[in-house]
């Protein structure tokens, strides 16, 4: 059984003189191998697909060779496998823009991937694949005015939760905003003291309280335009250009381990790309002052306006009221939860017709047919962890799209197919076994899979994600083959083990149980040793 | 361990009207649902009862909510408007039961 991986490892060995050239290319071009003797993979083809794909994140690889362990960093296939993990991840891409409507520019509009049939050519708009069947009922109606409504209602909660409501809220503040700074740059000259004095009318009344929110005294110092279209248009231009969802760059980021503080401040930049500019300056201001950062908190404004209101409500008795109000008013989110509580969004956001609406991946249904729910579809939201139904989604979304000729090289495995092994072999009865939990999954794979040459095994365990590749696991078992017979070099099994997450998944744990389980198969399908299992 | 899926009153009304409906749906077949403890629980159904009884019963039993456990058979997952007879199972076979996987990064 384990003869295959120590055969090829020798193999391996005794071929290094040929592969010399290849890893010197490969160290020329940036890469660094942590293990001299470490071998890379023949096929390229992979990287050349899902170029597109890269992510700047932090991914830890490990490859693992033989029954040894040896890591490699960087080398091409490696690369190309950390960008399937990260399409994976991008499954987000998908149907955030089925949810968020308006996705000009891009080619197909991915609603009616994830939807189903298209019966309009509904181009880069969502009001063209209305009229789809979603699992032989007709129900987009419902979902495409939810989904607007939703989205109508993020925005007027952000407007009105915002710096400014209305369109007169909006002058007004504009005109304090002005009457501020000229506030500002006399207030030096006077002392603290000298201003509390002069607060007779309501005017200075609001130049001090506008004075006194750090915010705005700061977005107008550094000159940020006021225009809300110039912000709006750059970002929105720069959301289109990158051709993905402010949302994701948002994700990526939080990929890696950020401070709480970059991670709201990112917030707050999604929030204005989308909606206003100004809370858009307001907080790449804030975002560039240590001082307020230090609070490290998502509602630190809030907390801020709220010591303002309460000194300005002991100062100024009547008159304050209603600006007092208006001040509140002028805090972001508040009112509304701009938390992303995970549980109160949820329950917030299944509506209950909505809640059976299914869509069907792949649309003709079928055995294996993933129901997309709009449980699933919150699962899309920042902070939000992503579950099954949509990890299988995009696999299956991934693999229909390849060529068809390149169907038969790979398989993807089911995201519970590692948690069957896993559960086995932490199971008492099953432990003992040669191969735990072999029988669970006998009948899962109806493919054989040693005709592949590549199989990938979504993993889950503690709620994260991640991925491994097995690479050629044919040439871990098939007799050795003499070099000068075959054109290409001899093939070496492999498993990659692709995790997002320092500290994440043990890969040795994840690659052992991986290649028992292949073993166990060929013994299974070739009938070397049925008693063994 | 074991129970049986309540009776569709439909298909129990239309076998008291004539015997013929009842005939073609086929005699009843066991279907063991085994969750990721391995331990099981043996329904009793027709092959063209739908799996949304079955899960609903299974719910009930465990005290789990429906959208928080996957059905599969034999790796794939069932829907719940598929019976046993689309997806050709047979007496005694078995449905895994998986909990909800959900995770970050």
């Amino acid at each position: 059984m384990g003869d295959g991986w120590t055969r090829t490892r020798a193999g391996a060995a005794g071929k290094r003189r040929t592969l010399l050239p290849r890893r010197d290319a490969l160290a020329t071009q940036g890469h660094s191998f942590s293990r001299s003797n470490s071998r890379v993979c023949s096929e390229t083809l992979l990287a050349q697909e899902h170029k597109g794909l890269k992510r700047k994140s932090d991914i830890r690889l490990s490859m693992e060779c033989s029954s040894k362990k040896r890591r490699l960093e960087g080398s091409p296939l490696v690369g190309a496998c950390k960008s399937i993990t990260a399409a994976m991840s991008n499954v987000a891409i998908a149907v955030l823009n089925c949810c968020s409507g308006g996705t000009k520019g891009s080619g197909t509009s991915p609603s009616h991937v994830f939807m189903g049939r298209k019966t309009e050519s509904g181009k880069g708009d969502a009001a063209g694949v209305i009229q789809e069947e979603v699992g032989g009922v007709v129900a987009e109606d419902p979902l495409e005015s939810f989904i607007r409504q939703r989205h109508r209602r993020d925005r007027e909660r952000c407007n009105g939760g915002g710096l400014f409501g209305s369109q007169k809220e909006r002058e007004e503040s504009g005109n304090l905003l002005e009457d501020s700074r000229v506030h500002r740059e006399r207030s030096p000259d006077e002392g603290p003291r000298h201003r509390s004095k002069a607060s007779g009318s309501v005017d200075t009344y609001w130049k001090r309280m506008m004075a006194s929110i750090p915010r705005f005294s700061r977005s107008t110092q550094d000159g940020c335009p006021n225009d809300t279209s110039d912000v709006h248009g750059s970002l929105a231009s720069k959301s289109t250009s990158t051709g993905c969802n402010p949302v994701l760059n948002w994700r990526h980021k939080c990929a890696k381990p950020i401070s709480k503080l970059r991670a709201a401040s990112s917030l707050w930049k999604y929030k204005a790309g989308m909606d206003s500019s100004m809370r858009f300056c307001a907080n790449r201001n804030w975002r560039d002052t240590p001082k307020q950062a230090s609070d490290d908190h998502v509602d630190l404004t809030l907390s801020d306006d709220d010591d303002n209101r309460e000194q300005e409500t002991a100062a100024n008795g009547k008159t304050g009221q209603g600006a007092i109000r208006d001040a509140a008013h002028l805090s972001p989110g508040r009112g509304t939860s701009h938390h992303y509580t995970r549980s109160n969004r949820l329950k917030a956001s299944c509506m209950g017709d909505l809640q059976d609406v299914k869509a069907v991946y792949p649309p003709e249904g079928g055995i294996g047919a993933v129901d997309i729910g709009m449980e699933d579809l919150e699962r899309l939201e920042p902070l939000e962890f992503l579950n099954d139904t949509i990890i299988d989604y995009y696999t299956k979304r991934l693999y229909n799209g390849l060529p068809p000729a390149e169907k038969s090289r790979f398989h993807v495995f089911n995201s519970f197919f590692y948690k069957q092994l896993a559960e086995a072999a932490g199971n008492l009865f099953e432990a003992n076994k040669k191969c735990p939990g072999y029988e669970r999954v006998r009948n899962w794979t109806k493919v054989d899979l040693f005709s592949k040459d590549y199989l990938f095994v979504p993993i889950h365990e503690a709620l994260h994600w991640s991925l491994a590749v097995v690479c050629h696991p044919s040439a871990a078992f098939a007799p050795p083959e003499d070099d000068a017979e075959d054109g290409r070099e001899k093939r070496t099994p492999c498993i990659l083990h692709l995790d997002s997450l320092r500290g994440g998944h043990r890969s040795s744990a994840v690659c052992a149980r991986v290649r028992k389980f292949l073993e166990c198969d060929w013994l299974q399908k070739n009938h070397v040793d049925n008693g063994l299992i | 361990m074991s129970e049986d899926a309540p009776a569709d009153p439909v298909q129990g009304a239309e076998a008291t009207n004539e015997t013929q409906p009842k005939v073609e749906k086929g005699e009843p077949i066991n279907v063991v649902v085994k969750d990721q403890h391995g331990i099981e629980l043996h329904f009793k159904v027709r092959k063209t009862t739908k799996f949304d009884k079955i899960m609903k019963a299974y719910c009930d039993k465990k005290s789990f909510q429906l959208n928080q456990l996957r059905f599969l058979y034999d790796g794939e997952r069932l829907k719940p408007d598929q019976s046993p007879e689309e997806v050709e199972m047979e007496d005694g076979d078995v449905i895994d039961c998986v909990m909800q996987q959900i995770g970050g990064h």
